[in-house]
């Protein structure tokens, strides 16, 4: 009669194997849940991202090189799973223009918590 | 057939009695799972200084015309193998924007990412909390927690512990005046501004230097800080 830590450790596990790649846009539309994909996606920063597994934590790397969308203004970035079938998120942000000579990185975390 | 020792209305004495019944369940028990999207950070760093190349920047022919650091054929100081590095290190990364599902950011500790340079505290990412010792004055200072050009007007910690006695926490916009706040209070911001940190310390700064035992107990100052042990930091805040 309660959700074992091994359950915990088990979703964080299934879910950081199912990370596909990461992209970001210049969409800048609020974020609702029906979203299906990014507004405006740049396919040049469609890249495998590196993660890193904690506790019931999980870390997503994207990092986006210097040569990749130089003058874009992105304002929004998601997760793909399931071979990009499936979105796990999408964030909105004030808009950051990327110079020639800009290294981007985006840094999201997630949690698997058990409550009562 | 039915057993006796399943069915034990059927049973006289014979048989273990079926006791449980009797069992004592103590809850609450966790019953809901519950998977937090946590905040998304978005670092950038000008790489035009990178002498030769960097990870990122294989085959992209960024070569720099200042080679005051790393490697550079040729160059009596910094064309030494061994001693100058085959390219050069890269800038470090600044928060350009942080942002939190619904204006909450979440902290489970597993992660550096948030945390600044000056701490003191143990930000213990193995066991996932932020460590306050009773051997001496310590601190954790965050990072920016939110920053998206939008003003922050107030904010509300949550800190899970079993014990804040004598710790503090303190919030600061990009004012850059640290104000206190109240675990679990929501503070109004006298000085605004566009990017959130906060601090958590455990009052060594007020700690008294003696305590004199006596017959009737121990008297005086307390002479060591607070130890704490903070699993998980939230901070509700109003843009």
């Amino acid at each position: 009669m309660v959700v074992l830590n091994e359950c915990l450790t088990r979703i964080r596990d299934l879910f950081e194997e199912d990370i596909f790649k990461c992209q970001a846009g210049e969409g800048d539309t609020a974020p609702v849940a029906t979203d299906t994909g990014l507004e405006t996606p740049d396919s040049n920063t469609l890249l495998t991202p590196s993660n890193e597994k904690s506790g019931y934590s999980i870390q997503i790397t994207h990092s986006i090189s210097s040569v990749i969308g130089s003058g874009n203004t992105y304002t929004e970035q998601e997760v793909q799973l399931n071979s990009g079938n499936v979105n796990a998120n999408r964030i909105v942000h004030e808009g950051i223009t990327k110079g020639s000579n800009d290294e981007f990185t985006y840094i999201t975390t997630w949690h698997i918590t058990s409550g009562s | 057939m039915v057993s006796g020792d399943s069915f034990q209305q059927t049973r006289d004495n014979l048989g273990k009695q079926d006791d449980t019944k009797d069992l004592v369940l103590i809850g609450p028990f966790n019953e809901t799972l519950i998977m937090e999207e946590g905040p998304t950070v978005l670092k950038a760093r000008d790489v035009s200084a990178d002498t030769i190349w960097n990870s990122f920047n294989w085959n992209a022919s960024n070569w720099d015309n200042i080679y005051s650091s790393g490697f550079f054929l040729g160059n009596a100081t910094f064309g030494v193998l061994g001693t100058s590095k085959l390219g050069d290190s890269p800038t470090s990364l600044t928060f350009e924007r942080v942002v939190n599902p619904n204006n909450k950011f979440i902290c489970y500790f597993r992660y550096n990412l948030f945390e600044n340079s000056s701490t003191t505290a143990t930000w213990n990412t193995t066991d996932g909390q932020l460590e306050f010792t009773t051997s001496a004055s310590t601190v954790a200072i965050s990072e920016p927690v939110f920053k998206n050009n939008q003003t922050v007007f107030k904010a509300t910690p949550s800190i899970t512990t079993a014990n804040f006695d004598g710790g503090r926490i303190w919030l600061k916009t990009d004012s850059n005046a640290w104000e206190e706040a109240t675990n679990n209070v929501e503070h109004t911001f006298t000085n605004t501004g566009t990017v959130l940190y906060w601090k958590i310390d455990n009052q060594g700064d007020i700690i008294g230097t003696a305590n004199f035992p006596t017959a009737f107990g121990t008297w005086g100052l307390e002479t060591n800080p607070t130890e704490i042990t903070i699993t998980k930091l939230t901070i509700q805040y109003t843009i």
